[in-house]
């Protein structure tokens, strides 16, 4: 079965006989190790947030108002939950595209964490200048 | 030939490289798990323990699943992609986690 008889069929015929980590073909294995690591990267930096809430929430009590730091304790949370699930599922579509020779899929987390690493440091140090 | 001696330098590399991004995985969950415990500390109920003890699992989980795949992909010629299991157990466990610490700060919150 070539590509193009694949795109005609759609995916969704496609998907429900086969799934899609036993469709196409193999990737090399050093781009399959990649992507795990990258992965796990990703975990680390959920859980590095995750870490971060429970500091702010209970090591820091001096900063900010009470309030203050349950908005964003709770915020950051969020995130770090939000960034451990994406993790998988960046990581299934890359797999998938490598296994359907397909270029891999375009991501907006990336500017959207440097943002908010950017803002999260400018914020706490803000905090930590004001009230510390 | 060059292909040959590429794959074989690369292929020593790629188990450590590995091996360890899953091992110092494992690390900065047991070091989210043990910030974690101090939030058990702040109530009664069992489910306080529940963050600290699911990314302890993890932690624990990840270093064998680690090292059985670094010695794993040094064995085999072939490696298979990583288990998609494991993969969605470690993501899921993680959502599970901040879950749990969101409502704990909201039944603070409540009180």
């Amino acid at each position: 079965m070539n590509l193009q008889s694949r795109a005609v069929e759609g995916d969704s015929a496609k998907d429900k006989n086969q799934k899609w980590w036993k469709t196409g073909t193999r990737p090399d294995y050093r781009f399959s190790l990649a992507n795990e690591r990258t992965f796990l990267a990703w975990i680390r930096t959920s859980l590095a947030i995750v870490a971060g809430a429970v500091g702010i929430d209970q090591f820091a009590s001096h900063l900010g108002s009470a309030q203050l730091r349950l908005v964003l304790s709770l915020f950051l949370l969020m995130v770090g939950g939000i960034l451990g699930g994406l993790a998988y599922t960046r990581w299934a579509r890359a797999e998938r595209a490598m296994r359907q020779e397909a270029d891999l899929p375009l991501s907006l987390l990336l500017p959207f964490l440097a943002l908010f690493t950017a803002c999260l440091s400018v914020g706490l140090a803000w905090l930590i200048i004001d009230f510390g | 030939m060059q292909r040959e001696t590429t794959l074989a330098r690369d292929s020593g590399r790629q188990p450590e490289r590995t091996g360890l991004s899953w091992s110092r995985t494992a690390l900065l969950a047991l070091i989210a798990a043990s910030l974690s415990i101090r939030l058990s500390l702040s109530g009664t109920n069992v489910i306080h323990l529940l963050p600290a003890l699911l990314l302890a699992a993890l932690a624990g989980a990840m270093l064998h699943h680690g090292h059985q795949r670094s010695r794993y992909i040094e064995s085999e010629e072939v490696v298979t992609a990583a288990s998609r299991r494991f993969l969605l157990a470690t993501s899921s466990v993680l959502v599970i986690a901040s879950t749990i610490h969101i409502a704990l700060l909201l039944a603070r919150l409540m009180r």
